[in-house]
């Protein structure tokens, strides 16, 4: 189960797509808004059933994707739940930020669409290595 | 002796020839401490004591010398007073006594003496004006003494009266007994209107209270005051004025009273409290200035951060469109339309370009990242190995000399080498193989003056030189302006930000960068930075 927060629908079909062309996930949830996702994660928390991973924009109006982080990870139920973090941005400023609030892994969005399916691709192996290193 | 001897005999021998004095008189005359002598009824002097030879500085011979036995006589106006005009002869002529009348006896030698003479008629036992009596009192100490004083006086009021300053006096009684021309002029009234406590109706009626108590309070202290009030002048204007006090004593250590001066400090405390006024004023101004700087600045940064960010988002999406559109139309396009399909793409990569660089600008402020010890020949190495590609192209030779560890940001060091070396690999000329110089030097304080750096600061100089194209040297400033460019983008590509944050770095670290260049020769950047950062 992938979770993806963007707020930018373009973005999300062609994620979407990328998604779909190299088989990845066969689940995917996208959220235009961050709190849309919180409220959905909570009244998932009784069905036991935790997401594998989170894909999220960081500039987002509203409640932008390091502060819907945060939140995410103040509930430690979710410690384990990898996160990824997407942006057009490259700085070491955005980029430490991420970190610090409970990103795992940050990258910059491609600007082709060969880029958007071998990012998609890294994030698969990427987590599956997670998840791997993470097996109690 | 020989004078004692003298009026011994004269005693003796012409004491019968004395009318109307016997000898016990005689005697007694003699013993006198003042000067006197006598005359018979012709003027003659008929006898003298020793007190009066002694005035004279002279003998004067008995029965031939007339009126009187000095040398020379004169009125205090310094008229000379002929012997028979004097008041012996009036004496015996008018048969009464004269007094009180001041004259100026000359000895031989020329002394002068102030003497007050006594001259007395004296009749015999039926009343016949026989002869007379003088006695002579010398003044001259006394004279000398009141002189002296009368000087004293009117040096003390020439002085206080052409004193560009107002000076008083008061007595005992802390009445004022005197007041400088000065005073009078500023006050503008008269002395009787000031005289006693006149003075104090000239004071402002709010510095009067702490006026008289300093004054009463250093009176009875007999200490010495210093006060500012306001003072009346004469045009009605209350003026400040800085007044010091001093207690009097005669010699004896006897309290006179006070002498003061005061000066006009109007002027110079109204200037103090204007410029104070007006420095507070500028501080105010300048820290508004400062915070509004402040502000703007962080309202530029935050600007140029959002809208690069923002300018990016729909960018990567011409970008990333464009790319889709070329992937799934190239066979079916024609050449052309391949081409402007190429043409955007290129202008969108460029347009990323600018925006990264105005993004790296921006947000490069004197950081929290940390100034550490920066060895330079790492990081121009490091530098070199990143362009090693580009210089085996251009077959490019680089000559590294030794470089200094100085205080900086690692990564801005790194910016900064990257960007001028890329500099000098770019702008080269086609009709020369490259050559790019890195030395160091230590800067010199004519240097320093000249570039203004900090004196109690030690600098390196890293200069970089190369053999490209060059440019003017009247551009030397203007290269590093943000978005300055002095060539073609097809010949030479850039967003004209490289050398603009090459000086942001320089001046983040404290420093100074210059450039010198003629066209077709080369051009070297002269980089000035601080040893130490603080």
């Amino acid at each position: 189960m992938v979770y993806i927060i963007d707020d930018d629908s373009e973005d999300l079909e062609l994620i979407k797509t990328a998604y779909d062309e190299t088989k990845a996930s066969e689940d995917i949830i996208a959220f235009e808004d961050g709190r849309d996702f919180l409220n959905y994660i909570e009244l998932k928390e009784n069905s036991k059933k935790s997401p594998a991973y989170i894909l999220t924009d960081l500039k987002m109006p509203a409640l932008d994707g390091i502060q819907m982080i945060e939140i995410f990870r103040s509930n430690n139920k979710y410690n384990i739940i990898p996160v990824v973090m997407l942006s057009t941005s490259n700085l070491n400023y955005d980029i430490e930020r991420a970190y610090k609030c409970g990103v795992n892994c940050f990258l910059t969005k491609p600007d082709t669409y060969n880029g958007w399916k071998a990012t998609v691709d890294k994030i698969e192996l990427w987590v599956k290595r997670w998840y791997e290193a993470h097996q109690v | 002796m020989t004078t004692k001897k003298k009026n011994s005999d004269t005693l003796t021998g012409k004491s019968k020839s004395l009318p109307g004095i016997d000898q016990l008189q005689l005697q007694m005359l003699q013993g006198l401490p003042a000067a006197t002598y006598t005359c018979d009824s012709k003027g003659r002097i008929t006898f003298y004591n020793e007190a009066a030879a002694k005035l004279w500085g002279r003998e004067p011979k008995l029965g031939v010398d007339q009126w009187c036995g000095s040398y020379k006589s004169y009125r205090t106006d310094g008229a000379p007073v002929p012997s028979e005009t004097s008041l012996m002869s009036v004496v015996l002529k008018e048969g009464r006594a004269v007094t009180g009348e001041e004259i100026v006896m000359e000895r031989p030698n020329g002394e002068r003496l102030h003497v007050l003479p006594h001259p007395r008629p004296i009749f015999d036992s039926k009343g016949n004006l026989v002869a007379a009596i003088n006695t002579l009192i010398d003044i001259t100490d006394l004279k000398k003494v009141d002189n002296a004083l009368r000087e004293s006086e009117v040096r003390f009021r020439t002085v206080a009266n052409t004193a560009p300053v107002l000076i008083w006096m008061s007595d005992k009684n802390k009445n004022c007994t005197f007041f400088n021309k000065g005073w009078m002029d500023f006050t503008g009234r008269t002395f009787e209107e000031e005289a006693g406590i006149g003075w104090v109706k000239g004071l402002h009626p709010n510095d009067l209270e702490k006026c008289m108590n300093m004054y009463v309070t250093s009176f009875e202290a007999r200490k010495n005051f210093y006060l500012e009030y306001r003072l009346r002048r004469h045009d009605g204007e209350y003026r400040w004025i800085a007044s010091r006090g001093e207690p009097r004593y005669l010699p004896d250590g006897t309290f006179e009273g006070f002498i003061g001066s005061c000066t006009d400090i109007n002027d110079s405390k109204m200037n103090a409290a204007i410029l104070e006024e007006r420095i507070a004023e500028r501080t105010k101004a300048l820290n508004e200035a400062v915070i509004q700087l402040e502000r703007s600045n962080l309202e530029l940064a935050q600007f140029a951060y959002v809208v690069t960010h923002d300018l990016q988002e729909p960018l990567r999406k011409v970008k990333t469109f464009t790319d889709r559109l070329m992937v799934k139309t190239a066979r079916k396009l024609n050449e052309d339309e391949n081409l402007y399909l190429m043409k955007i793409k290129n202008s969108a990569d460029r347009m990323s370009g600018l925006i990264k660089d105005v993004l790296n600008y921006s947000i490069l402020t004197r950081s929290a990242e940390p100034y550490i010890p920066t060895d330079l020949n790492y990081i121009a190495k490091h530098v070199l190995t990143d362009f090693e590609l580009l210089i085996t192209q251009k077959k490019a030779t680089v000559e590294l000399g030794e470089l200094p560890v100085i205080e900086a940001v690692h990564l801005q060091m790194n910016q900064l080498f990257n960007n001028l070396i890329g500099n000098s690999l770019k702008f080269t000329s086609s009709e020369k193989k490259p050559v790019i110089k890195i030395s160091s030097s230590d800067v010199s304080e004519v240097e320093k003056t000249a570039y203004r750096l900090d004196r109690n600061k030690r600098y390196v100089k890293i200069s970089f030189a190369d053999n490209g194209i060059g440019f003017n040297q009247e551009y030397a400033e203007q290269i590093f302006e943000i978005f300055q460019r002095l060539n073609g983008n097809d010949e030479y590509p850039g967003t004209g930000i490289g050398l603009a944050l090459c000086k942001k770095i320089i001046s983040n670290h404290q420093g100074t960068i210059h450039a010198e260049s003629s066209p077709g020769v080369g051009a070297t950047f002269h980089v000035l930075l601080p040893k130490k950062q603080f």
